[in-house]
């Protein structure tokens, strides 16, 4: 519950309080977006299945956010950054729709 | 602690534990939970599940959990590395069914003792997890039977109410770490339910929700920045480029359309330009035609001729001289008297009246004397003209008359005539 009131009031403070991004950081801010999405919902499915670990958690959000940040920051310097992130997007993706796939399993049964 | 079948003092006991643990892992895939995918599946990784898994596993939701999952290299694990896992679990659990079984209890959770729980939760850290394999490494033979006798067992474990009864003590520690230690429904969407009320400020919940901050942030930051004008601020290089291409593309597009248009207005501009030229045209002709056709009045510098003949000596070839001499000396508009003097004016004159009866007619209109010419035109061309020697002025002197040419820089010859629309000629193209 806490965790979502997290969620709630991120959204809240980023949409009142327009916080101004580095210029640096911006172009990785969807995709980090993304693979933190990504992770939520590896989590979420996680507690559903009564396996969820706040460290694990914890871990793979942040690895997940950094390394497809690290992905799309290496396409930029080699010249790919837009396939590249279009990549790790679609890699997200697929994962996300697996887990959520999962949940609802979990959730409506079917 | 290697189990070999059929060794033990208490075999059938061991057997039946066995069977019992099996069936509780059962119990845990019925609802997902794979032993060793769990830290894996957390991060939303699909962990390849333990080749016992499968291998007992016809469920439905499962088999569909994998079928993403199996490319994970995850799967690769070697088959005793899942079981040594569960061989832990087993160490830490033992005593826990026994004694639960001994009480003859149904497992109900609170009444685990805290040690237990406890070293269950070491025995099933990850670090504990992940150097287990190694540990167990020996006993994979033992693991690789495993499987043989539990095929018998299977049924008789999962009819008994024993069976079931363990199964939910085994349970509980699998649900516990992540829960917190509630009760957790067998289902998923009771542990949804169980997770979001009542709130409970635990250090799990909180690092979550400071994580679920910076992604609700960052999601929110996103999105209002691609809804902004500013888009362009987080676009890459390459985007960049190409949207100026565009830009650069429709700005010619547009340049062009905005020459056509200018085009198009200088021309409709210029013909409506030569449309009032040619008006203005038009009136200015029309009138200096007027003046030259005597339909408007006129006015201008020119002189004024007076002419006095108290004996009758001027007469109406005399006057048609003094008219040509101005038309040649440059007269514009001519006015004798009230008769204007166009292209077509005549003069006549009763030769039967003589002296000062003498009566002349211009146009049919009798002029009395003094004969008054307004005359517009030079000046100094049109004095002269009068008063050369021998000229006009001069023979009309001859004949006694008094003749006066006053310049003026102001004529007025106001007389007017109808025009009148010929019966013949017709204004022709040139």
């Amino acid at each position: 519950m806490i965790a979502v009131l997290g969620l709630v009031v991120g959204v809240v403070v980023g949409l009142f309080v327009r916080p101004v991004v580095p210029d640096g950081v911006e172009p990785y801010l969807p995709i980090a977006v993304v693979a933190a999405l990504d992770a939520v919902f590896g989590g979420v499915r996680a507690m559903l299945d009564g396996i969820f670990d706040d460290k694990v958690f914890v871990v793979s959000f942040l690895s997940n956010v950094t390394v497809a940040a690290l992905i799309v920051y290496l396409g930029d310097k080699l010249g790919v950054g837009s396939q590249l992130s279009t990549g790790v997007v679609v890699v997200l993706g697929i994962r996300i729709f697996s887990n959520a796939a999962a949940i609802r399993r979990h959730v409506f049964r079917a | 602690m290697e189990r070999q079948p059929g060794t033990g003092p208490d075999e059938a006991r061991d057997e039946r534990l066995g069977t019992d643990d099996r069936a509780a892992h059962r119990a845990a895939q019925d609802r997902g939970d794979r032993p060793r995918g769990d830290a894996g599946e957390q991060d939303g990784e699909v962990v390849a599940p333990e080749g016992r898994d499968r291998d007992e596993e016809p469920r439905e939701g499962a088999s569909q959990d994998r079928d993403g999952a199996d490319p994970t290299p995850g799967r690769a694990a070697p088959p005793g590395r899942g079981v040594a896992v569960t061989r832990v679990r087993e160490e830490a659990w033992m005593p826990t069914v026994t004694a639960q079984r001994d009480a003859g209890a149904q497992g109900s959770r609170g009444e685990r003792p805290a040690a237990v729980s406890s070293a269950y939760r070491t025995g099933d850290s990850p670090e504990r997890r992940n150097a287990a394999p190694s540990g167990a490494r020996p006993s994979d033979q033992v693991t690789e039977e495993r499987p043989r006798a539990q095929s018998p067992a299977e049924p008789a474990g999962e009819a008994t109410p024993a069976g079931s009864a363990s199964r939910e003590g085994s349970d509980a520690p699998e649900v516990a770490p992540s829960t917190g230690g509630t009760g957790a429904g067998p289902t998923g969407r009771q542990r949804l339910a169980a997770a979001l009320w009542p709130p409970r400020a635990s250090r799990a919940q909180f690092i979550v929700a400071l994580l679920l901050f910076a992604l609700g942030l960052g999601l929110a930051i996103q999105v209002r920045s691609n809804t902004d004008e500013s888009r362009l601020r987080g676009a890459r290089q390459e985007d960049l480029v190409r949207i100026l291409d565009e830009l650069d593309s429709r700005n010619k597009r547009l340049q062009e359309e905005k020459r056509d248009l200018e085009q198009q207005r200088t021309e409709l501009e210029n013909s409506s330009d030569q449309a009032e030229e040619a008006r203005r045209q038009t009136e200015k002709r029309t009138a200096q035609l007027g003046v030259l056709a005597g339909t408007v009045a006129a006015r201008g510098p020119g002189i004024t001729l007076t002419i006095n003949d108290p004996g009758g000596h001027v007469r109406a070839d005399m006057l048609l001289d003094t008219l040509q001499e101005l038309r040649a000396a440059g007269a514009e508009a001519i006015q004798i008297n009230e008769v204007r003097v166009v292209a077509d004016t005549f003069f006549s004159e009763d030769l039967s009246r003589e002296g000062a009866n003498a009566v002349v007619e211009i146009d049919g209109h009798r002029v009395e004397q003094p004969y008054r010419f307004e005359v517009i035109g030079n000046p100094q061309d049109l004095e002269p003209a009068l008063n050369i020697p021998g000229g006009v002025v001069q023979s009309m002197e001859r004949e006694q008359a008094t003749v006066s040419v006053v310049r003026s820089e102001k004529i007025v010859v106001d007389a007017l005539r109808q025009a009148n629309q010929p019966d013949y000629a017709r204004s022709a193209p040139e």
